[in-house]
């Protein structure tokens, strides 16, 4: 068999595997959720199907293939069946140039190259991703306008209007990666963290930061899930959905989420590789693991735990916030690569300015807490508070026998309007 | 084709002609009776520029179940259970008010155990009540965690009250002329161990709520209500007193003993979520110090009024002894009979002022109990609050006004 | 029965508003021919007014410089069958200012106005909106100049109003035989069955029956 042959065999084969694989971890995924949000809720979580719920995932995927699956009179029929398909579809390919371990994992040979534990090294691996994953929103786009309902279509342009902003600061966060490490490919990103002997976040930890932020937004998770934001509009664009449609957007959504994550651990944390611990076989696989495990918690982590930001302010977070911020860390890093400062100096930048912009954010809220402060009064909890506490002195109870008891204490104080 | 293609084609509701020949096209959404957060089966009907709510109606009635009538058709003692029914997730208090509107019916006076005792279970039912809100307004803004820890919270008081009745929900023990029955023992200990452990709970709450940056940008500034358009439209409770106005029942016209103990109302000044949020966190804290006083002070003896024609004698009594077997047969088949007149008694439940207006005309069932719901009067300001707001602002308001569709409906 | 006649005990447990005196001169000198009874339970004053001038009430009670009622706390009505006029409507008012209280109650309806109408107060306190609805909804009274008044708990073809004594409350009689509702195979489907019908909110509209060979849905 010739070299190319062996090539587009395990490129198939590759691909099969990859698609297997995360279609079995976003099954889990949804189980490992669940188990670990109930957790913080202090619940137990599906534990009924199989040992310690292991085979809840089945049970779910079950009951979705068995569902109905509707299709509303007002839908049109054609893009409403495809949308879903698009969304994992973008979802599975964006996978292909997250590398899962070194181009010489297998050996030299070029056999051995062609079974390297990615499907894809693009020289534009980066751009690809980018690329691929904003055309994510068409899935969510089509799918919520085709279903012919007010609540879908709202959903649908949330999505669209918060992922063209946040694909921007995605994109100029991550500019200041590929200047260090001066490749596209994500491989090659990996490598150059290597040669220079650090981690691209001691380098980029403000580029990191943005990233995290836009990413959360970018796949639709907490507290940006406004998309389909259940509490304001029923499930937005997935609200006509049902059966294998609808896990079809859930599976899309878990896998973008996984794709987000190693993208993080890929240019921010070196990939695969812990300080040589990469070299021992089969570890670079457990190293990223263990990477993007990380990151698939905090994202569920930060679910439990925060509201859900409005829209507009997500907007405005956007474009006065992370796109300013992001910019200004291209500046800064063009200028150190340019004059060849060693990486701290972007390093100490970014830190400078996270700096900076967490202490703005605590004074300001202090300054608020301090403007609406009640003086005097001593307040147990120590809160931002416009409420203050009214005494109103208790009415003389009624022992003075005559039958009249003093005016009910009339409502006292000041009345303040605002 | 043509008539097929317009049909699936979302449709413009209402739209409004613009200069130079524009057109600004609105969309009507209707959020709920069944969505998620409309707290039960409200139904608002919502005309959406954009996002932007430029009409709101609401329509109620989907859980009308004709309290009103089916009292008219009971005797008074049997009544009282359709009224843990209203507000659902305060019983006792609709107890403690229609209980409080019998009595002053009848004329009686209730004795001094049953009076602070009642007044503990009152302040446990309010915070239950504001614990299910907390929960259920964080949950409608994202924040999901906080509604299982409240919830967590509210299972410790439904376990005292399953304590004292049996029954964690419609537990019916406030009655006219006392309690069901006595407070049973270790009561005051549960109660204690609960006042000992909710203040840290408590700030917790406000740790994860209170100063978080993400719940004050969607609270603060947001659904603002004037002081004078809370008095206008009938508002009462924490939505009246968060928009700056002290009233509060159990200051203004004491009842049930409260004018006995020291508590402050907590008021607001902006109007608008965040205040409304405030003022019953703090509410809570007083509620606390309401229930410590009563039950450092809670007497001994009766808990109920000593007229075997209001109470139903003790169980051992009717067994051995023939009045109090016809008392019981009088009490359980025909009720009692207060003069006739007609009462209107304001209480302060955890949703604002519940007012119970009782006409008896002599006969053994109440002629016509009308419930003045608080929830059904703070539904009102609803349209004005949510007018230009978002529709992501729209669940914060109906979280924040705090309605019980079963108390809006009755 | 029990003791309900007022004593001194309930005179202290349940006191008269310090303001009920002043509110009741301040209506009998600028309304002297409006009032036409002012009766005391247990504390509660009510001021009868005739129904024709309850607007007018309303607002002097409202912007009473010394009273200011400002606070709508209640209306509701009570049905009375065999009395004419037939309905209290009854409004519960409330000063936030001055911790005044007073109730208003009107009387109307006989036999020729089974839906009587008076004037709507929202023009007074906004507040009125639902609870004048309710009360037509639920006694079909009907309070002219109302904004919007429509019923508001029941569904808006509803035929009835509930709270009234002679509301039915056993159902309405269906066409023999129902045996609720079912009918044995071996006998024919009555005339009608299975016609649906409409309910639009003019009123109930009978929807054309299906055809002869409809499906049996027994």
């Amino acid at each position: 068999m010739s070299d190319v042959a062996w090539i587009v065999v395990a490129a198939v084969v590759k691909s099969a595997i990859a698609i297997g694989a995360l279609l079995t971890i976003f099954a889990y995924m949804t189980l490992v959720e669940r188990r670990v949000i109930a957790r913080f809720q202090r619940r137990v979580g599906p534990n009924r199907a199989g040992p310690l719920g292991l085979l809840q995932p089945l049970a779910d995927g079950m009951k979705m293939a068995f569902k109905e699956q509707i299709i509303p009179t007002k839908a049109r029929r054609l893009i409403f069946v495809l949308s879903p398909a698009i969304s994992v579809f973008v979802a599975l390919i964006a996978f292909a140039v997250v590398p899962l371990g070194n181009t010489t994992t297998w050996g030299t040979s070029p056999v051995a190259i062609a079974w390297a534990p990615f499907i894809a090294d693009l020289n534009v691996g980066v751009l690809y991703m980018l690329a691929i994953s904003s055309l994510a929103v068409y899935g969510i786009v089509l799918g919520g306008w085709s279903s012919g309902n007010h609540y879908s279509l709202l959903g649908a342009l949330r999505s669209a209007a918060q992922m063209v902003s946040y694909e921007v600061s995605i994109g100029l966060a991550l500019a200041g990666v590929l200047m260090l490490s001066g490749t596209l490919s994500m491989v090659g990103i990996v490598h150059a963290q290597v040669a220079q002997g650090i981690w691209f976040i001691l380098a980029q930890p403000l580029a990191f930061v943005l990233y995290a932020i836009a990413a959360t937004a970018e796949v639709n998770r907490a507290p940006f899930d406004l998309p389909e934001a259940e509490q304001e509009l029923v499930a937005g664009y997935l609200t006509e959905f049902s059966g294998l449609r609808w896990s079809l957007y859930q599976m899309a959504e878990y896998i973008n989420m996984i794709t987000v994550s190693s993208i993080a651990a890929t240019l921010f944390f070196g990939g695969w590789t812990l300080g040589g611990l990469e070299g021992i076989p089969g570890m670079p696989f457990v190293w990223y693991t263990i990477k993007v495990a990380i990151f698939l918690f905090i994202f569920i982590w930060v679910r439990a735990t925060l509201p859900r930001i409005r829209y507009d302010q997500l907007m405005k977070v956007g474009w006065q916030a992370l796109l300013p911020l992001s910019i200004i860390n291209l500046v800064f890093t063009g200028l150190a690569v340019a004059l060849g400062w060693p990486w701290w100096a972007s390093g100490l930048f970014g830190l400078g300015v996270l700096l900076i912009v967490a202490v703005v954010l605590y004074n300001r809220l202090r300054l608020r807490q301090a403007m609406e402060r009640q003086s005097g009064e001593a307040v147990p909890l120590a809160l931002p508070s416009s409420v203050r506490l009214v005494r109103i002195a208790p009415a003389t109870a009624s022992e003075s026998g005559d039958g009249v008891v003093a005016a009910p204490a009339a409502p006292a104080e000041s009345v303040t309007t605002s | 084709m043509q008539t097929e293609e317009r049909a699936t084609t979302l449709e413009v509701d209402e739209s409004e002609q613009l200069e130079g020949g524009a057109r600004r096209d609105y969309m009507t959404i209707n959020m709920g009776p069944q969505h998620p957060s409309t707290h039960g089966v409200l139904r608002l009907i919502l005309t959406l520029d954009g996002e932007t709510i430029v009409k709101a109606q609401p329509d109620i009635g989907y859980l009308h179940t004709g309290i009103e009538k089916t009292a008219e058709g009971k005797s008074y003692f049997k009544a009282l259970v359709v009224t843990d029914r209203m507000d659902y997730l305060a019983p006792l208090a609709n107890n403690l008010g229609y209980s409080l509107a019998v009595e002053k019916l009848l004329g009686i006076e209730v004795p001094e155990r049953a009076l602070y005792a009642r007044v503990i279970l009152a302040e446990l039912q309010r915070i239950a009540s504001h614990l299910v809100w907390l929960g259920t307004s964080a949950l409608d803004l994202g924040a999901q965690s906080v509604f299982l820890y409240c919830f967590r919270e509210r299972e410790i008081i439904l376990d005292i009250f399953e304590l004292c009745s049996g029954v964690r929900m419609m537990t019916s023990y406030i009655m006219p002329g006392g309690l069901q029955a006595d407070l049973p023992p270790g009561f005051e200990q549960r109660v204690r161990d609960f006042l000992a452990l909710f203040p840290k709970r408590l700030r917790e709450y406000h740790d994860l709520l209170t100063n978080n940056r993400l719940w004050v940008d969607r609270t603060k500034g947001i659904c603002k209500l004037p002081a004078e358009d809370a008095v206008r439209l009938g508002c009462t409770g924490a939505t009246l007193r968060g928009s700056g106005v002290a009233y509060d029942v159990r200051k203004a016209f004491p009842y049930g003993g409260y004018e006995r103990f020291d508590f402050d109302i907590p008021v607001g000044a902006n109007g608008d979520v965040y205040d409304r949020y405030l003022v019953r966190m703090l509410e809570m804290d007083q509620s606390l110090r309401i229930i410590q006083q009563a039950l450092d002070g809670l007497p001994g003896g009766p808990w109920q009024v000593d007229d075997p024609k209001i109470v139903p004698p003790p169980k051992y009594m009717v067994s051995s002894n023939m009045e109090a077997l016809i008392h019981h047969f009088k009490l359980y088949t025909e009720g009692y009979r207060p003069p006739a007149g007609e009462v209107y008694v304001r209480t302060e439940s955890p949703k604002g002022e519940l007012g119970f207006y009782m006409v008896s005309d002599g006969s053994a069932r109440p002629y016509r109990m009308h419930v003045r719901a608080p929830s059904f009067a703070n539904l009102q300001a609803l349209p004005l609050m949510i007018q230009g707001a978002f529709v992501a602002d729209v669940v914060a308001a109906i979280g924040s006004i705090d309605i019980v569709l079963g108390e809006v409906d009755r | 029965m029990a003791e309900g006649q007022t004593g001194p005990g309930t005179v202290a447990l349940w006191p008269k508003n310090p303001h009920a005196e002043a509110t009741v001169t301040l209506v009998r000198e600028r309304f002297p021919d409006a009032i036409s009874d002012v009766v005391e339970y247990r504390g509660e004053t009510t001021i009868i007014v005739r129904a024709e001038r309850i607007e007018e009430v309303c607002r002097a009670l409202r912007d009473a410089p010394e009273l200011r009622f400002n606070f709508l706390a209640d209306i509701t009505a009570v049905d009375w069958p065999e009395r004419e006029p037939r309905y209290d409507v009854v409004y519960h008012l409330l000063s936030l200012e001055t911790s005044a209280v007073i109730r208003l109650k009107l009387r109307v309806g006989d036999d020729e106005t089974p839906n009587p109408e008076i004037a709507t107060v929202t023009t007074v306190w906004p507040a009125a909106n639902f609870f004048e609805r309710e009360v037509f909804d639920l006694f079909g009274i009907r309070f002219s100049g109302h904004p919007n008044l429509t019923r508001i708990l029941m569904p808006s073809d509803w035929v009835g109003h509930p709270l009234r004594k002679d509301y039915p409350l056993t159902g309405i009689a269906l066409p023999e035989p129902h045996w609720g509702g079912q009918i044995p195979f071996d006998q024919p489907l009555p005339p009608g069955t299975g016609a649906q019908t409409l309910r639009t909110p003019d009123g109930v509209a009978e929807a054309p029956a299906p055809p002869n060979d409809a499906d049996d849905t027994r």
